[in-house]
């Protein structure tokens, strides 16, 4: 029960603290916002990018389609093969059915566009992922696999593969630079803005302290308002990075019909919001930490 | 039964053999529970360092320091807030929270140790009738008077109802008649059986003070103790023993 009391007061003091300097704040959290955006923004570049590369099959670069009627033991017995070779990553069967599901919700989900179509129509197929790397054997991989007896027909996605896989991997590099870039950024200025806190009440601290404050008491306000500050400084990011990609979307989806014809663009998803949030909380918590540690130690 | 003991405690103050100064040199004494200690001698003969030992703020270079049988330096830094809890301190600075009542500074005290916020103001409003002051007011602390302030102060540090009260000075920004009243509040806190210790050099507390124990300090050595067995002892390698009565605090000697 004390400590809910203690932290009570502590989430109190911290919010009090913040309104006790509201332009500080303020340009903390707009700050905040500005560097996250960028991040948001980077994060959802790659994540479209990735989902469209999905949808046209990049990250399965050699598909074979087998022969009606293949016994079970035979596919498993070729996969396994398969996924033995040096150049190959994994291999997964995809049965008629998984097809047939994928058919549909690649139209839409609307059931009645694959009514009345059977399953068995579709082939059982190998789905082969390779490395990055080994994308541009793909061809090669193809050719060997169509002498097979049981493989009717093998589709390779060519040697674009490995561009658009290049290319993910670049933005994959871009997007991390650009998280590394923004924790930094983001914990400089939560620490200033901390440690301008810390000295303005640096009495307060010192009288806690000597009245017995626990580091956790003493320092608990301004990890309070580190939280706060990373945590509305990333939600207003996400909530611009909505209304920028809402603008935006619909004149991509126009310019580049074709590129999106598997999929429209997509904004993050609630739990990617959450996890951008969560990542600017996090700052907050760690850069208020650094800023008033050395004030409360006893 | 004792509520401090000091063991041969010497301390210094800066880093290196050549800048350190020492503070306090192989000061031993004991002081029993409920007692009311003047603890005097010449400004930088270590009256002030020795409050802050006992309060945990500094650590001594050898010997040890008993509050309540605790050897507190042998304390875990993550307990200290808890002796400081225990032990209540009053500066000649105040140290008051200067845009907050006295209410919100008295409260301060009680809200570390995590009390319902009901019980903390209630406690507070004690602490401040006890100190006859007003728990209603709404003036900011930098508005009150000195002896206003050394009264918040004090009602602050008896809040937690602590065993013992140290007390910096407490008259050193006060006139005399401020003064006085200081003095009277804390023979009353005495009364009630918190030990009080009182470092000074001003002799209007000698003047209006029945001491129990007088704690006589010269460049850092314990030149006297009117609670050692045997009377008034003066240190045996004092360079310049200063004796307790009649001039405890060492100013018509300093004259002279």
């Amino acid at each position: 029960m004390r400590m809910f009391h203690s932290m009570r007061y502590v989430t109190q003091r911290g919010v009090r603290g913040m309104a006790q300097a509201p332009l500080v704040q303020l340009l903390s959290v707009a700050t905040i916002a500005v560097c996250m955006l960028l991040l948001g923004a980077v994060l959802l570049v790659w994540q479209n990018a990735r989902s469209i590369a999905e949808q046209w099959g990049v990250d399965v670069p050699v598909t074979a389609y087998l022969v009606d009627d293949v016994p079970a033991d035979r596919v498993t017995a070729l996969a396994e093969r398969i996924a033995a070779l040096p150049q190959v990553e994994r291999v997964d069967i995809i049965s008629p059915e998984q097809a047939m599901a994928r058919l549909a919700d690649g139209l839409g989900g609307d059931p009645t566009l694959t009514a009345g179509l059977d399953a068995t129509v579709l082939p059982m197929s190998l789905e082969i992922t390779m490395p990055p790397a080994e994308a541009a054997r793909a061809d090669a991989l193809a050719a060997a696999l169509a002498d097979e007896p049981e493989v009717e027909e093998v589709v390779a996605a060519g040697s674009w593969v490995s561009r658009a896989q290049a290319l993910l991997e670049t933005l994959r590099s871009i997007a991390l630079g650009a998280a590394a870039m923004v924790g930094f950024a983001c914990l400089t200025i939560v620490w200033s803005t901390i440690r301008l806190a810390v000295y303005a009440r640096r009495s307060e601290i010192q009288i806690l302290r000597l009245v017995g404050g626990t580091p956790s008491f003493v320092h608990g306000p301004f990890v309070v308002e580190g939280f706060v500050q990373g945590a509305l400084g990333a939600g207003l990011a996400v909530v611009l990075l909505y209304f920028g990609f809402d603008a935006v979307e619909p004149l991509l989806a126009d310019a580049f019909a074709l590129a999106f014809a598997a999929g429209g663009l997509r904004f993050l998803s609630p739990i990617e919001c959450a996890a951008v949030v969560g990542f600017g909380a996090a700052l907050g918590v760690l850069g208020s930490r650094a800023a008033v540690a050395r004030y409360v130690e006893a | 039964m004792p509520i401090l003991e000091f063991t041969g405690v010497t301390m210094s103050y800066g880093s290196g053999a050549r800048v350190r100064t020492a503070a306090l040199r192989d000061v031993s004494f004991t002081t029993d529970e409920g007692a009311f200690v003047l603890l005097t001698g010449p400004s930088g003969a270590g009256k002030s360092t020795l409050l802050k030992l006992v309060l945990a703020s500094e650590r001594p270079d050898a010997g040890t320091i008993r509050v309540a049988d605790r050897d507190i330096h042998r304390l875990r830094k993550s307990s200290i807030p808890y002796l400081r809890r225990n032990v209540g301190a009053v500066f000649q600075d105040f140290k008051l929270l200067p845009d907050a009542s006295p209410l919100e500074n008295v409260a301060l005290a009680l809200q570390v140790l995590g009390l319902p916020p009901g019980e903390v103001n209630a406690r507070a409003r004690r602490a401040l009738s006890d100190v006859e002051l007003d728990p209603n007011t709404r003036r900011s602390s930098r508005c009150l008077s000195g002896g206003e302030q050394q009264r918040v102060a004090i009602a602050r540090a008896l809040a937690g109802d602590p065993a013992i009260l140290l007390a910096d000075e407490p008259t050193g920004n006060l006139d005399p008649r401020l003064s006085r009243e200081i003095l009277e509040l804390l023979q009353a806190v005495r009364r009630r059986g918190t030990t009080v210790v009182i470092a000074t050099h001003d002799p209007l507390v000698f003047d209006h003070v029945a001491s129990s124990q007088i704690l006589t300090l010269a460049a850092g050595r314990l030149v006297a103790d009117s609670a050692a067995p045997g009377g008034v002892p003066v240190h045996a390698n004092s360079p310049d023993p200063t004796p307790c009565h009649p001039d405890p605090t060492g100013l018509v000697g300093a004259v002279a």
